[in-house]
């Protein structure tokens, strides 16, 4: 009998070469991230250089000057430009505060009510609607706010002597915080359903009432989970442009009256659209130090809600 | 035992404790606010679309998504040419082409994380990367986009935000979304099924590919809705983009349409363009006019003797060719003696720049014009031949389908923002391109829920 074939030799793995371009490639897919955050950041500090070299313009000016307008200088006169991020970032905080003021209470009351209160009916109906409402392009939003919260708040304000001008900061405020609605209430519900049922199981079985176990037992015990929900959701409202360009607009105005007009640093990043600035111009690259801004600003929170979570969280 | 039982009398065993019915009604109170924050959250929603339908839902029917809209079409006669086609079709063609670009990628990277990342620094800055481009705000993205795509991503001398542009711009925007999509689908296959498959002698790339990838397609599918109805809506990083909110054609022409020019040279009267009977239009992409009937095509003359030239870059290495029936004289400033220069192109004759030069390709003097018979066929070099007149009854000009990329668009969010701005008579269009949106983007996360649902339901593992 001829001699058997040698076996086939399992241990050798087959098609190395082809393993290794396809792990390479998978692998280049994954850190054109890196990539990504970084020209974010090059392109945002590069072009911020140089609107601070400009004559006039410098990153104290930016820092500490009350007026912002850029578009009003001229080589021949560059003094006739305001170059403070102060007004947009005041208008940025108003409207962040005002969302938040509307969207913790009902974003809280939703996700207590999901997690502590409802039925797995009610909970499978209304998540899936929420994540609707989370999915309803911004700019239906800001053709609301403008179009129908903004004159029924006018109609409501005027018996107080109020004439809310059309742009204005509430009720683009007031409509970014239902727009954040679904963020906070999904995110704080995650958070109390992490919960252990042992310890509502023990408050209950202690005589607490449902709202006592929310209140007392569960809500703290998610606290750090809460947190992050609500500065996520602040830093969602912080980034958000399409309803404060359209209701609340790109008139700069440092004030803190929400009746008033002003506007924010996504607005007037946006505001600056029509086609008519020029490539290199102050105003080109004013709008990539007002983007730096907004950038920082909301990095800044993401990194606290990082913070909170990691060193508040209960273990259990 | 019974006896004690027995000896208790029923009363002490439960003593009301003091404010129970208080604090029972707090707790249905509380239940009452919890289903009216609900409800506040979700009526909102309703009066969104009840909003968006009594302003514009009259408007609604097919010939409202067929019809390209004429900013003309609201002055004197009223309703005419009312619809939205041209954003439509952008905002499809939008979103095929950032799916094109961000699945594969955002796949790949989402495997790549969860089936072969190493627990190292470099994985872990993959990590913290993906997460911080998700919290970035969309804005953001544009101010990337206007600084690295737009002035890239375009024909040469040309000033157009290109739909290749705002397409790459969306693409990064999602890319996070994917990943995480499906990294979180990659991650609910058991490992079993990995183990399994290892031990019978499959490599990595067959357990992956032939075993891990197949079980979490749906759940890859599910993001990628998610996220491309979100590149469906984004307004935002378009708007910083620069891309039109409005314009009078479709991204892509068809046939027998004659379109103005993405961009006016600046060295051109529009006002000399349009005549009663003949019109006039640049050809700046390579494209192909058919003759119907019998065509004349006249071109222009030497801008230095009044006719009208138009201004091309050409980087050095480029070439440029005169089309097949006619000749042309290049004339450009010659960048080493800084002599004027003519060169003469026969038909079909290519030109090779040496130098970046600006060239303005202008008629021979001897033929100035083309006579197409019917169903002849004229093709125009990319990028040049200004002004053409040619009767518009009898031609026929298509759009060189490789270019589409590369034309300027709008779509459909920035086509509502237009409108919203305009305010008044607008305002309908506004709600009616609203209710076309949201339509497809609840539509869009609707299958995606759905799909979830099911997926959730059919687990077994």
């Amino acid at each position: 009998m001829a001699e058997a074939k040698p076996e086939r030799d399992f241990t050798k793995r087959v098609n190395r070469p082809l393993e290794l371009v396809v792990e390479t490639l998978l692998f280049l897919a994954a850190a054109l991230s890196v990539v990504v955050t970084f020209a974010i950041l090059w392109v945002l500090l590069s072009q911020s250089v140089q609107f601070f070299s400009f004559p006039d313009v410098s990153v104290m000016r930016f820092l500490t000057d009350t007026r912002w307008s850029p578009e009003f200088y001229t080589a021949d006169n560059p003094s006739l430009g305001n170059y403070g991020i102060l007004p947009l970032l005041a208008g940025t905080l108003m409207v962040t505060l005002i969302a938040l003021t509307v969207a913790i209470p009902l974003g809280m009351a939703i996700a207590i009510y999901l997690s502590e209160f409802a039925g797995p009916t009610a909970r499978e109906v209304v998540k899936p609607t929420l994540e609707l409402l989370a999915a309803v392009p911004t700019v239906i939003f800001g053709f609301f706010a403008l179009n129908v919260v903004t004159p029924f708040l006018a109609q409501m304000l005027l018996p107080f002597g109020i004439e809310l001008p059309q742009l204005n900061t509430l009720s683009g405020g007031l409509v970014v915080g239902v727009l954040i609605i679904p963020y906070i209430a999904s995110l704080a519900e995650d958070a109390l359903r992490a919960v252990p049922n042992q310890l509502r199981e023990g408050s209950l079985a202690l005589g607490g009432t449902r709202l006592e176990t929310a209140v007392r037992v569960v809500v703290p015990a998610a606290a750090s989970g809460l947190a992050g929900a609500f500065i996520l959701g602040m830093s969602r409202a912080i980034g958000e442009t399409m309803v404060v360009a359209i209701a609340v607009g790109a008139k700069v105005n440092l004030t803190f009256d929400p009746t008033q007009s002003s506007s924010t640093i996504t607005a007037w990043i946006a505001g600056q659209y029509k086609g008519e600035i020029e490539f290199g111009s102050v105003v080109y690259y004013s709008i990539y130090s007002a983007g730096l801004a907004l950038l920082v600003l909301t990095l800044l929170f993401n990194l606290i809600a990082f913070w909170i979570s990691r060193k508040y969280r209960e273990a259990y | 035992m019974t006896a004690a039982t027995a000896s208790l009398p029923a009363t002490d065993g439960f003593v009301a404790p003091p404010n129970l019915k208080a604090r029972k009604a707090a707790d249905n109170l509380f239940t009452f606010w919890g289903i009216v924050a609900t409800a506040i959250g979700l009526g909102v929603l309703v009066a969104l679309i009840w909003d968006l339908l009594s302003r514009g839902g009259q408007l609604i029917n097919w010939s409202f998504l067929t019809t390209i809209y004429k900013a003309s079409a609201l002055e004197g006669t009223g309703i005419g040419q009312i619809g939205v086609a041209q954003a439509l079709m952008g905002s499809l063609l939008l979103m095929i082409t950032v799916a094109l670009i961000a699945i594969p990628v955002g796949v790949a990277a989402g495997v790549y994380l969860e089936e072969y990342a190493p627990k190292n620094a470099i994985t872990n800055t993959i990590e913290i990367a993906v997460n911080n481009l998700a919290g970035v705000p969309s804005i953001v993205y544009g101010l990337l986009g206007l600084a690295l795509f737009v002035p890239y991503l375009r024909p040469p001398g040309f000033e157009q935000v290109t739909l290749l542009a705002g397409a790459m711009t969306l693409a990064l925007l999602i890319l996070p979304i994917i990943i995480v999509a499906s990294r979180e689908a990659a991650r609910a296959v058991p490992q079993a099924v990995r183990d399994a498959a290892l031990a019978l002698g499959a490599t990595k790339l067959q357990t992956v590919s032939h075993h891990v990838v197949p079980y979490a397609v749906p759940g890859i599918v599910t993001g990628v809705i998610i996220a491309l109805s979100r590149a469906f809506g984004e307004t935002a990083p378009l708007i910083v983009l620069g891309v039109k909110t409005s314009q009078e054609f479709l991204p892509v022409a068809l046939p027998g349409e004659v379109r103005p020019s993405p961009v006016q040279p600046a060295n051109l009267d529009p006002t000399t363009l349009t005549t009663p009977d003949a019109i006039a239009g640049y050809f700046n992409y390579k494209q192909t006019i058919t003759a119907v009937g019998q065509t004349t095509l006249s071109l222009p003359g030497d801008p230095a003797t009044g006719g009208q030239g138009f201004l091309l870059e050409l980087p050095a290495g480029e070439s440029f060719t005169a089309p097949a029936q006619m000749g042309l004289n290049l004339s450009f400033v010659d960048p080493v003696t800084m002599a004027d220069t003519v060169v003469r192109l026969d038909p079909g004759q290519t030109f090779v720049s040496s130098f970046a030069q600006k060239i303005y390709p202008v008629a021979n003097f001897d033929q100035t014009s083309v006579v197409l018979a019917p169903g002849q066929s004229f093709e125009a070099p990319v990028g040049t031949i200004a002004t053409t007149t040619f009767d518009q009854a009898s031609a026929l000009r298509t759009w060189v389908p490789d270019q589409w990329m590369l034309n300027d668009f709008t779509a459909m969010p920035l086509q509502m923002f237009n409108w919203t701005s305009q305010g008044g008579d607008f305002l309908p269009l506004a709600a009616a391109a609203g209710l076309v949106l949201l339509l497809a983007t609840l539509l869009m996360n609707g299958v995606a829920i759905w799909l979830r649902y099911r997926l959730r339901q059919r687990i077994k593992w």
